[in-house]
């Protein structure tokens, strides 16, 4: 079977800048005494997603994003930590649920689906459901970080 | 082929191999899960919409009569299946999962207390163990867990460090769904029986795939699902000694598994109903006869036959690529047509997802198999599982569509 037909498939959920997140996720790095921390666990698949937020109170001012398992969960932590690095507490807040409306195949106005940055691309696993839960497991350790730093 | 299994006639035979999936053949191979279905037992399931639908036990009319028979003949049929001298000892259940949930409701709440123990293996099922977790709370008694070689073989080299005076049952498969280990269930049940314990023989794995006759395994309860050899979702067995099911209380009651009520009171039928409370799966049932009836004319020494000979091609195959690792035991008389096998190059789900645009359907993830997951030190694997209709050639779909996906996910899209 040619392998080209199947990455042709394949790159409607695998897109280039996916697999180039997978493979290098960004903001991997530790981070010193982190502001809030946020953790989640797909007991299902094993797959993992640790964030690390630094912080003053105001601003996502420099994180850290660990995750461990299938590339759609390591592009979506890589992305989201991308997305929210630099931007006000509140921001965060409601990139997030944005983010989870996008997953959700909800509706969202074009500037709030820009601000989203290359997350949107994440849009694309809506055609694999059983994948969306690898998309939003970082997602759920975000809202929870940031949860417990308001 | 050496098992005489004409594959291509078969095939002819189940109407969902000709379908496509994203524009190519599927390779199915996903049968540890859920096996397809022929036409015969999909026939049967019309027919007995069309023709006899009615209640059994109950009317006295025409209808009723006839769908009484079809289903007390699907029972005999089952009950010669597994090598049952009464159909019975057996009674229908949803499947293999509700079949050792009605033991451990039933026989074993009143026949385990404090300080017994139920054994069971590090290989088993969700439904295998954590039925047991929760007896074994509630009668304060003790689990204990047989562990694995390093190829996830039983270690049955001490055997007697779990299985002595204080056991009452030892619950096991027959055939593992995650491995394929294959269990020498005939000789831990002369074990069991030997400090006075029941064996309960999860046979999932094993009914559907081998020759298995609960006479020969002399097992006391032996478990196992309809859906997984050619027959309809929603039944199942539970083969248990007869004189158990006499002995112990009635699972669910309500109708049909009473013989007369009273305003305070009620007294239960005659085995294997009393087990069988309201309206049985009739339909379901009598076209898991039919495909009994299907396995029978094969012979499941030919069935068993041809597994082996797929195992060992795919263990061949897959053997060939250097990124993977393969579990499970490499002698293939000592393991079932299972194979799974593990990437630290790419996670199950990624490459589960390649293959199924791939046209091939396999099965990622922990296979409701997380004790064992764990003790390997994994989380998932990718796991391929064979039947009677799966050929060579679906195997080197699958082992190319294996390579594909290492050298996407390594070097992806570039």
């Amino acid at each position: 079977m040619p392998a080209g037909s199947v990455g042709q498939g394949l790159s409607e959920v695998y897109s280039e800048a996916i697999l180039d997140h997978a493979r290098n996720p960004r903001w991997a790095a530790p981070i010193d005494r982190p502001y809030s921390a946020g953790d989640a666990v797909n007991p299902f698949c094993g797959d993992e997603a640790h964030v690390r937020l630094a912080s003053g109170g105001k601003s996502v001012d420099g994180l850290c994003m660990q995750t461990v398992g299938c590339s759609i969960n390591r592009a979506a932590g890589s992305m989201i930590a991308e997305t929210l690095c630099g931007i006000p507490l509140a921001d965060a807040a409601s990139l997030a649920a944005d983010y989870r409306i996008l997953l959700a195949g909800g509706e969202l106005a074009p500037n709030r689906r820009e601000a989203l940055g290359q997350l949107v691309l994440m849009e694309t696993v809506r055609r694999f459901p059983v994948r969306i839960k690898c998309a939003m497991l970082s997602l759920t350790a975000v809202e929870q970080a940031l949860g417990s730093a308001r | 082929m050496s098992s005489g299994l004409n594959t291509s006639r078969i095939r002819d035979d189940f109407p969902i191999l000709g379908r496509e999936v994203y524009g190519l053949p599927l390779a199915y191979l996903d049968n540890a899960s859920t096996s397809q279905k022929p036409r015969s037992v999909i026939q049967a399931l019309v027919d007995y919409y069309e023709g006899c639908n009615s209640n059994v036990h109950r009317g006295v009319h025409a209808l009723s009569m006839e769908a009484t028979d079809l289903f007390d003949e699907a029972r005999a049929k089952v009950a010669r299946f597994i090598g049952a001298p009464q159909p019975e000892s057996v009674v229908w259940t949803r499947g293999t999962t509700e079949s050792i949930n009605l033991v451990a409701y039933t026989w074993a709440r009143e026949n385990i207390s404090a300080g017994d123990a139920i054994v069971v293996s590090q290989m088993e099922h969700h439904s295998n163990i954590v039925t047991w977790q929760r007896v074994a709370r509630e009668q304060d008694a003790e689990l204990r867990i047989i562990p694995l070689t390093p190829d996830g073989s039983l270690d049955t080299s001490r055997l007697g460090d779990h299985i002595d005076e204080r056991v009452k049952l030892l619950a096991i498969c027959h055939s593992s769904n995650s491995l394929g280990s294959i269990n020498p269930v005939r000789e831990l049940t002369e074990m069991a029986h030997g400090v006075g314990a029941k064996v309960l023989v999860d046979a999932a794995q094993s009914v559907p795939h081998m020759p298995v006759s609960v006479t020969d395994l002399n097992c006391d309860f032996l478990a196992f699902s309809g859906h997984k050899m050619l027959g309809p979702t929603g039944i199942g067995v539970l083969y248990a000694r007869p004189e158990l099911l006499e002995e112990t209380e009635p699972f669910m009651r309500g109708g049909d598994m009473v013989l007369e009520v009273w305003n305070d009171r009620a007294t239960w039928n005659a085995v294997p109903n009393k087990f069988e409370a309201g309206t049985p799966n009739i339909a379901d049932a009598i076209a898991l006869g039919a495909a009994v009836e299907y396995l029978s004319a094969l012979g499941m020494e030919n069935v068993r036959q041809h597994e082996m000979d797929l195992t060992s091609y795919a263990l061949k195959r897959m053997s060939e690529i250097e990124e993977i690792d393969l579990l499970g035991p490499s002698d293939v008389s000592r393991r079932g047509g299972v194979v799974s096998f593990h990437s630290s190059d790419v996670h199950p789900h990624d490459l589960g997802t390649y293959l199924d645009r791939a046209g091939v359907a396999i099965r990622t993830g922990h296979h409701c198999t997380m004790p064992l997951m764990r003790s390997m030190g994994i989380v998932a694997t990718a796991r391929a599982s064979f039947y009677i209709y799966n050929t060579e050639a679906e195997i080197d779909r699958l082992a190319d569509a294996v390579r594909g996906a290492l050298s996407y996910f390594g070097n992806a899209g570039r």
